[in-house]
C-alpha cells in the first residue's frame, strides 16, 4: 500500500556514500509537471518506466513540498506520522527517513535549478530515443548502427531508391553508416538501445 | 528595422558580445525555486532556521570559513540555502548581504565544493576504498606535475647521518612540468563547479536585493504565494531579470588569470580532499 502525494518528478543519483549523508544525493533533474507518488511507486514496483511530458530519463522519485496553493492541507500531510517518518519517494523510501532527508532534497533541488544550465544533454537525448523508438526500430545487421526507423513496408528492395516526390529525396533503405543492405526487414535486428 | 545603406548610422558595429541562452533563469524554474523555498520555510523548525542564520552570519563575518563536514556542514547546497532563507527571514540589509559580498567566503565555498567533488570522484574510482583512493590520487598528482624517478625524492641509507630539514628542503628539486592533457582535465571539472557556484551566487545576490526591496519582505511573498500567481508575479518578473554571472564577472578574472586559478584550486582540492 502506498500513500499518494502530489509532487515534482525528480531524478536522483545515489551512491553508497549518500546512504550515510543524504546531502550526497545528487539531483540531476527536476521537472515542473506534477506527478503523484503512489503511481510512481507502483510503476517502480512493476518495473515500468514512466516518462514526463518533458522527456529525459524515466521518473522514479517525487519531491514532495508544502505547496503554497494548498498550504494547510499539504502541511498536514507533510507533518503526518507516515510522511514524517518516511519520504514517499520510491527509491529513497527504503534508505532515508526523517527531516534531514527532506532538507537535503530541498537544498540540492534549489542548487540544481539555479546552478545547472538548461539544455539538452546526451543522456536526455538517448532517453528520448528509447522512448520514441524502443520496440519498433531496427539496427544494422552488419555494424549494429541504430536507431533505424523502417516504416510502412517490410519489402525493402521495392522502395529502395524511389523518389518521394518530383523534387524530393530518394528513399534509402541501406545502413546510413556502413551502407549494408538487405532486401527483407527480418534481416535487420531489433534496435538494442545502444547509441 | 531596415536601412538601405549600410554606411548610414543606423547599423552600428558588432560589439563582440554573443547572446547567451543561459543569462537568466526561466519563469518555470523561478516559480519552482520559490515553491521549494516556501516549503522549506514552512517545514523547517525554529532550530533549523537558527542554524542556517548562524551559518549566514559566520559567512558574513569571514569567521571560521570552514565548510567541511567537520564544521557541521553536510552539503554545500546548505550554504546557498542559508543565504536564501536568511534573506527571507530578515527584512532589510543583514548579514546575508555582507556574506554575499565577501569574495573570501565565495572562494572558500568553491574550494570546499571542489574538495567534495574530487573526493567523490576518487572514491568512486576506488570502489569506496579510502587507501586505494589515496594511491590513485598520488599517481594522478605525480603524473600531473611530471614527477618521475629522477626528480622524485629518495631515501638515504639508514646509517647515513640525517641532514637538517632546511638543508634537505634546499636540495629538493621543486621543479614541475604540467602534463597538458591532465591539466586540461583538472581545469575542466573545476571550471564547471566554479561556473555553477557563480550562477548560484549571482542569483542569490539578485534574490536578496529583490526580497529586501519589496515591501513586506519574504513574509509578504509567502502570503502572496498563498493567494495566487498574479499576486507574486512581480517577484518572478524581477528574478527573471537577474543576470547569472560568469567566473570572469564575479571574480574579476582575466582569461590569463582564470586557468592558473582553476588549476590551483583543483590541485589543492586533491591534496586536501584525498591525500590529507
Amino acid at each position: 500500500m502506498y500513500a499518494g502525494f502530489v509532487g515534482y518528478p525528480i531524478v536522483l543519483e545515489l551512491s553508497s556514500a549518500s546512504q550515510m549523508n543524504p546531502f550526497l544525493m545528487q539531483v540531476s533533474g527536476i521537472w515542473p509537471s506534477l506527478s503523484d507518488s503512489a503511481s510512481i511507486c507502483c510503476a517502480n514496483q512493476a518495473e515500468i518506466p514512466v516518462y514526463g511530458p518533458e522527456g529525459g530519463k524515466p521518473v522514479q522519485d517525487i519531491l514532495t513540498l508544502i505547496d503554497s496553493s494548498m498550504p494547510r492541507t499539504s502541511k498536514i500531510i507533510c507533518s503526518g506520522k507516515l510522511l514524517g517518518e518516511k519520504d514517499t519517494s520510491a527509491v529513497v523510501l527504503q534508505i532515508y527517513s526523517g527531516f534531514k532527508m527532506q532538507i537535503a532534497l530541498h537544498s540540492n533541488s534549489v542548487f540544481h535549478l539555479i546552478a545547472v544550465p538548461e539544455g539538452v544533454n546526451r543522456e536526455d537525448v538517448i532517453a528520448n530515443l528509447h522512448r520514441a523508438f524502443m520496440g519498433r526500430a531496427f539496427m544494422c545487421g552488419s555494424c549494429s548502427f541504430g536507431t533505424v526507423d523502417h516504416v510502412a513496408c517490410s519489402d525493402l528492395i521495392n522502395h529502395h531508391g524511389q523518389q518521394t516526390s518530383a523534387r524530393g529525396p530518394a528513399i534509402n533503405n541501406a545502413c546510413p553508416r556502413c551502407g549494408w543492405f538487405s532486401p527483407t526487414l527480418s534481416d535487420w535486428e531489433p534496435w538494442d538501445g545502444n547509441v | 528595422m531596415y536601412e538601405l545603406n549600410l554606411s548610414n548610422q543606423s547599423w552600428t558595429r558588432w560589439q563582440r558580445i554573443l547572446i547567451s541562452k543561459n543569462e537568466s533563469l526561466s519563469e518555470a524554474k523561478i516559480d519552482l525555486i520559490l515553491r521549494i523555498l516556501y516549503s522549506f520555510q514552512k517545514m523547517a523548525s525554529t532550530s533549523v532556521k537558527e542554524e542556517y542564520s548562524c551559518l549566514a552570519a559566520r559567512m558574513a563575518a569571514d569567521d571560521h570559513l570552514d565548510f567541511s563536514t567537520k564544521s557541521g556542514i553536510d552539503g554545500m547546497s546548505q550554504t546557498l540555502m542559508a543565504v536564501l532563507c536568511s534573506t527571507s527571514s530578515n527584512e532589510g540589509e543583514g548579514p546575508v548581504v555582507e556574506a554575499l559580498k565577501s569574495e573570501t567566503c565565495f572562494v572558500s565555498i568553491i574550494q570546499e565544493a571542489c574538495v567534495q567533488e574530487v573526493r567523490r570522484k576518487f572514491r568512486l574510482k576506488s570502489g569506496g576504498d579510502k587507501g586505494k583512493a589515496r594511491e590513485l590520487a598520488t599517481d594522478f598528482i605525480t603524473s600531473l606535475l611530471g614527477v618521475d624517478a629522477k626528480s622524485a625524492p629518495c631515501t638515504q641509507p639508514q646509517m647515513e647521518a640525517e641532514l637538517p630539514t632546511d638543508n634537505v628542503r634546499l636540495d629538493c628539486d621543486d621543479s614541475f612540468h604540467f602534463d597538458s592533457q591532465m591539466t586540461h582535465q583538472v581545469m575542466s571539472w573545476v571550471r564547471n563547479i566554479v561556473m555553477q557556484w557563480c550562477r548560484a551566487w549571482s542569483f542569490a545576490r539578485g534574490f536578496c536585493k529583490i526580497v529586501t526591496s519589496r515591501g513586506g519582505g519574504w513574509n509578504k511573498i509567502e502570503r502572496d504565494m498563498e493567494t495566487g500567481f498574479r499576486n507574486y508575479e512581480d517577484v518572478i518578473i524581477s528574478l527573471r531579470k537577474v543576470k547569472l554571472q560568469t567566473p570572469r564577472q564575479i571574480l574579476g578574472l582575466d582569461a590569463d588569470e582564470a586557468q592558473p586559478f582553476f588549476l590551483k584550486i583543483g590541485v589543492g582540492a586533491i591534496f586536501t580532499g584525498v591525500l590529507d
